[in-house]
């Protein structure tokens, strides 16, 4: 149609445009529009933003500077948050699998019997071999 | 604008040229760069360009084809070089609007509703679909030579005239 409109459309174009009311129709008001664009670009002169208007972007620039740096330094604290000051849930939830690792990694190299007697001795106190009956306690000597 | 009017006496048939290619050179970067100041600086810069070329014996084949290269390529120069300035902040406030004289204060009103609506949207368009729309339409480039001139296809062109038309008219309240 902007074709049609400038002149540059195929003769096919144009021919269906004489014969079709409907196309005719909307090529009309395509011109009608145009028309009232170029007057109007032709009429209003733009201009820069004065001196509210600088005034406003320099806040604006202003406070979009001091959002990112508020920004950046809350997302660093929290940071150092969660590296330092974790509720000691949460701590001791982290570092349970690293004792229960280490555990496996010493019951690894030492005997049973040994990890056991080390545990009756620091839950109950005394001899481990207490009462030789246990079946817990095959190593007892 | 008024400092070619102390060119040298001899110089009267640039000073004519000046005279006759001023209004349109000025449409033609307050087109593209949509600013009335930054269009005025442009255009003492590409009369500037102009009469060094004229000074030195260039005679192109066309002035007016001439100036319409230069001024487009001067505002691509602006618009690269103060992307900043732009982004700070949109050009919102208008010169006078010439309303006609006839119309009652409602009509005049709404033409210039209608003034800032299309100059809003025409802000908008990208640079490249403002100097297309200026020189097809206000120019009266062929697409061919618009083309030509902006290194496109003709595809190309009218693909970016059909989108610069589409967002005109939403700002008349129309559609394609």
């Amino acid at each position: 149609m902007l074709q049609c409109y400038t002149g540059e459309g195929a003769s096919d174009e144009l021919a269906h445009l004489r014969s079709c009311l409907a196309c005719a129709g909307r090529l009309k008001a395509l011109e009608s529009d145009l028309n009232l664009i170029t007057q109007a670009l032709e009429a209003a002169l733009p201009r820069r933003r004065g001196v509210h208007g600088w005034s406003f972007s320099r806040w604006r620039l202003a406070i979009s500077a001091a959002a990112a740096i508020a920004a950046f330094a809350g997302g660093w604290s929290l940071r150092g948050a969660s590296l330092v000051e974790l509720p000691v849930g949460v701590s001791v939830a982290r570092h349970a699998p690293v004792r229960s690792t280490a555990a496996i990694q010493v019951s690894a190299l030492e005997p049973a019997s040994a990890i056991y007697a080390a545990y009756v001795q620091d839950e109950f106190g005394g001899d481990s071999c207490s009462d030789m009956s246990d079946p817990l306690g095959p190593g007892c000597q | 604008m008024g400092k070619v009017d102390v060119l040298p006496l001899e110089h009267d048939d640039f000073r004519d040229l000046y005279a006759e290619h001023r209004a349109r050179v000025l449409r033609l970067c307050r087109l593209i760069l949509a600013d009335a100041d930054e269009a005025e600086e442009v255009a003492q810069e590409i009369f500037l360009k102009a009469f060094r070329f004229y000074r030195s014996g260039g005679r192109p084949e066309a002035w007016n084809k001439w100036l319409a290269t230069v001024a487009v390529n001067a505002c691509r120069d602006r618009l690269r070089s103060s992307w900043w300035r732009r982004w700070r902040g949109r050009t919102e406030e208008f010169d006078e609007f010439k309303a006609h004289s006839h119309h009652s204060a409602e009509e005049s009103a709404l033409q210039r509703e209608t003034q800032r609506m299309v100059w809003e949207k025409f802000g908008r368009l990208s640079a490249r679909q403002r100097e297309i729309f200026a020189l097809r339409h206000f120019e009266g480039w062929s697409t061919e030579e618009v083309a030509a001139q902006l290194g496109l296809s003709q595809g190309s062109v009218k693909q970016h005239l059909f989108r610069a038309v589409r967002e005109l008219r939403k700002g008349i309240g129309k559609e394609l």
